[in-house]
């Protein structure tokens, strides 16, 4: 079913049944990284109180903190993540959840999703979500990923192989998702579909020259060191992931231009930001 | 979709009124494919494997509407390309000098220190740089190239440590060699050299015709340079089986035409922490007098085992579908079955109708894991038997192992009652 068919669906079902829908409610998952703050750090209050003005209560959402620098099935990401959205839709009696995240955090979340069974909190979850909103999701992995794991254990000790990177970015090397989406994950081609919607928005390139009002929101520095590390990847990409990747899992939506300001393209960075309507694109798809 | 949950209330009722909505009756196993992963019968002794770390201690069950994505086939194997290599060194070695081979212009090179927050501080201002004798300036100032820190690359997501300098070598000619000094580090700190050559024809190629493999496995591997529609086989190739926790390693052979590897998964899988398994893959040949080299690897997942399908399966006479999968332990832990539900349509064509998901801990000995489609969804599908259950895996959530698996899997036929679908109750 395509997204609109299921928007409308949506709305008939809202026009007949809303007298018996409890809560609506707006989850934000963040991407790799260890957060204790993720609404400052992470997303900033201008994004995250744009956005949840789309609720009819606008109190209802929830900001994730987990320790996503974890392999995606711990304790300490998607056991986390379980944990914080079960306390959320049963405390404030949410059946009607969107999940918005970003990179990394979209496997973690497609972790709950592909594996139910993994813990008894995962069925109440999914059964509560409409659907996830999965802005740049690392699907696929990255190069950049393999980039930065590799030594030569012929050379030096073996020890180099888990060097100083997380459990996340081994993870999100590309063969290694390619096992992942092979056994544990769904919702990538040839796979079957996963329990509810997860739908894509792709970021197409980045902006980084300085004449560029592109490359100024959320920060020109974070665009420097472009000149490097887009040589890892392909023409479509936001910078860190390639449009593939970010497309591998669920549904397209939107890439970044269809939809946002003046046409303009999300980085990765820019796209966990209230940049170029972005946020607005979001709200009113609550 | 609540629309669809609201009437869903309604169905297990219809069900009822409707006897065995699906009409299912006994199952039966397909016989075994040729890409099938099976565990024929179980070791005797408990075999060596990780211990399970499985959280959940309640069985669990769900089931959603099935759909395939069939745009393209589920790959059957990892595959990675690779333009680019590593060498480590220390800080003695690149006061001395390095002296990288280039297969192209305008490669990447990445100087790293081999762990994060060494505090080194590596000086770009003491990097110096030759390509075939010819020198590279490295300040702007002086119309050289831009040398960035690890601060930059980590800005856009690229995990290099702090301690790292990268930059582009100019995109012109055909070098043969870079170069490389830079003092200043301390003498025995290790350092790790990555050089990327996007631009290069020459790519490396390592493949596995599969994902998953037991304990004792035969294990084989594509590997070759690539260039163009050319394939070469490599002068030299090294290539091992690493264990997750990278602490054991296992030699891979090099098959005698050169373009593959060929060896054995480990018979006793250790406690090597959670993760992949890997194999590296390290490719060396020439063109003329130009040195190519390639650095690969793929991610395998190899598995202990623990548990094995038996041939004991009994459909359930349930509202919806229940099917009991007999499972022979020999490793307690919590074990998961899935399966592809298709039901039969009213013009005798198979549809897909659920996908299908239960785990259980189960400890040593005969247990059972019971496959649950509930009757509400297959009487929104409005398909009825025969049901084919296919893609049917056996998982150990607890070691995040693929035991089993059965792709043609097993048929629920119809009870001898006769055919009855399922939407005939509702139109009466």
């Amino acid at each position: 079913m395509t997204r609109m068919m299921r928007i409308v669906v949506a709305l008939l079902a809202l026009l007949t049944f809303g007298s018996v829908w409890s809560a609506t409610g707006v989850a934000f998952v963040h991407g790799t990284g260890n957060q204790s703050d993720a609404y400052n750090d992470y997303w900033t209050g201008d994004m995250v109180n744009s956005v949840r003005q789309g609720l009819p209560n606008s109190s209802n959402y929830v900001v994730i903190n987990c320790q996503f620098e974890e392999y995606m099935w711990t304790s300490g990401a998607a056991g986390c993540l379980a944990g914080q959205l079960h306390n959320f839709i049963t405390s404030r009696g949410i059946d009607d959840l969107v999940v918005i995240t970003h990179s990394n955090g979209g496997n973690v979340m497609r972790w709950i999703l592909s594996n139910p069974t993994w813990d008894s909190r995962y069925p109440a979850i999914i059964d509560s979500i409409r659907w996830v909103n999965a802005v740049a999701p690392s699907s696929l992995g990255t190069p950049l990923a393999d980039a930065v794991m590799q030594g030569n254990v012929f050379e030096a000790s073996l020890g180099w192989l888990l060097g100083y990177q997380s459990d996340a970015v081994r993870m999100q090397q590309q063969s290694w998702m390619q096992s992942y989406n092979a056994n544990w994950l769904l919702g990538t081609a040839g796979r079957p579909s996963l329990p509810v919607g997860f739908w894509n928005v792709v970021g197409t390139d980045v902006k980084s020259g300085i004449f560029s009002g592109n490359a100024y929101c959320g920060g020109y520095q974070y665009q420097v060191g472009l000149e490097i590390t887009q040589n890892w990847l392909d023409d479509c990409s936001d910078g860190f992931l390639e449009c593939s990747s970010q497309n591998g899992a669920g549904s397209l939506w939107f890439y970044d231009h269809w939809r946002t300001n003046s046409d303009r393209v999300l980085s990765h960075h820019q796209s966990r930001r209230d940049c170029f309507g972005l946020d607005t694109i979001l709200r009113n798809d609550l | 979709m609540k629309k669809f949950t609201t009437i869903s209330a309604l169905l297990p009722a219809l069900a009822l009124a409707a006897g065995t909505a699906s009409a299912a009756g006994p199952a039966e196993w397909a016989p075994p494919g040729g890409d099938d992963l099976r565990i024929e019968s179980l070791p005797a002794t408990v075999p060596a494997a990780p211990p399970s770390r499985h959280v959940e201690s309640q069985p669990v069950s769900y089931a959603w509407p099935l759909t395939i994505d069939r745009s393209a086939p589920a790959p059957a194997g990892p595959a990675m390309e690779s333009r680019e290599y590593w060498v480590d060194t220390t800080g003695r070695g690149l006061e001395q000098g390095l002296k990288l081979p280039l297969s192209s212009a305008g490669a990447i090179v990445r100087i790293s220190a081999l762990h994060a927050d060494t505090g080194l501080l590596l000086d770009a201002e003491r990097l110096q740089l030759s390509v075939d004798g010819q020198t590279i300036p490295t300040t702007r100032e002086a119309g050289g190239i831009e040398v960035l820190g690890g601060a930059d690359l980590q800005a856009q997501g690229m995990q290099v440590p702090t301690d790292t300098l990268a930059f582009r070598l100019p995109q012109r000619g055909q070098p043969d060699a870079l170069r490389l000094q830079m003092a200043g580090a301390p003498a025995g700190q290790a350092l790790v050299v990555h050089v990327f050559e996007p631009e290069s024809q020459w790519v490396g190629r390592l493949a596995a015709n599969h994902h998953n493999y037991l304990a004792g496995n035969d294990i084989a591997l594509d590997v070759g340079l690539v260039k163009g529609d050319e394939r070469f086989a490599p002068d030299s190739i090294q290539a091992v089986l690493v264990s997750p926790d990278a602490a054991h390693s296992w030699p891979l052979e090099v098959t005698d035409e050169g373009f593959g590897l060929k060896g054995m998964a480990p018979q006793d899988l250790p406690d090597a922490g959670e993760g992949l398994y890997e194999v590296h893959a390290y490719l060396q040949g020439r063109q003329g007098d130009n040195m190519i080299r390639r650095d690969l690897k793929v991610a395998l997942n190899i598995a202990a085992p623990t548990a094995r399908l038996t041939d004991r399966i009994a459909s359930n006479g349930s509202a919806g579908l229940a099917i009991d999968l007999g499972v022979e332990v020999a490793a307690a832990g919590r074990y998961q079955v899935s399966g592809q539900v298709w039901g039969t349509a009213g013009d005798g064509t198979l549809r897909p109708l659920a996908m299908a998901q239960t785990a259980a801990v189960l400890e040593p000995g005969e247990g059972q894991l019971r496959l649950d489609v509930p009757a509400d969804l297959v009487l929104e599908s409005g398909l009825s038997a025969p049901f084919k259950v296919r893609e049917v895996r056996l998982l150990d959530q607890g070691r995040m192992a693929v035991l089993e698996t059965r792709n043609r899997g097993f048929t629920v036929n119809r009870d001898s009652g006769g055919p009855r679908r399922p939407f005939d109750t509702i139109e009466q």
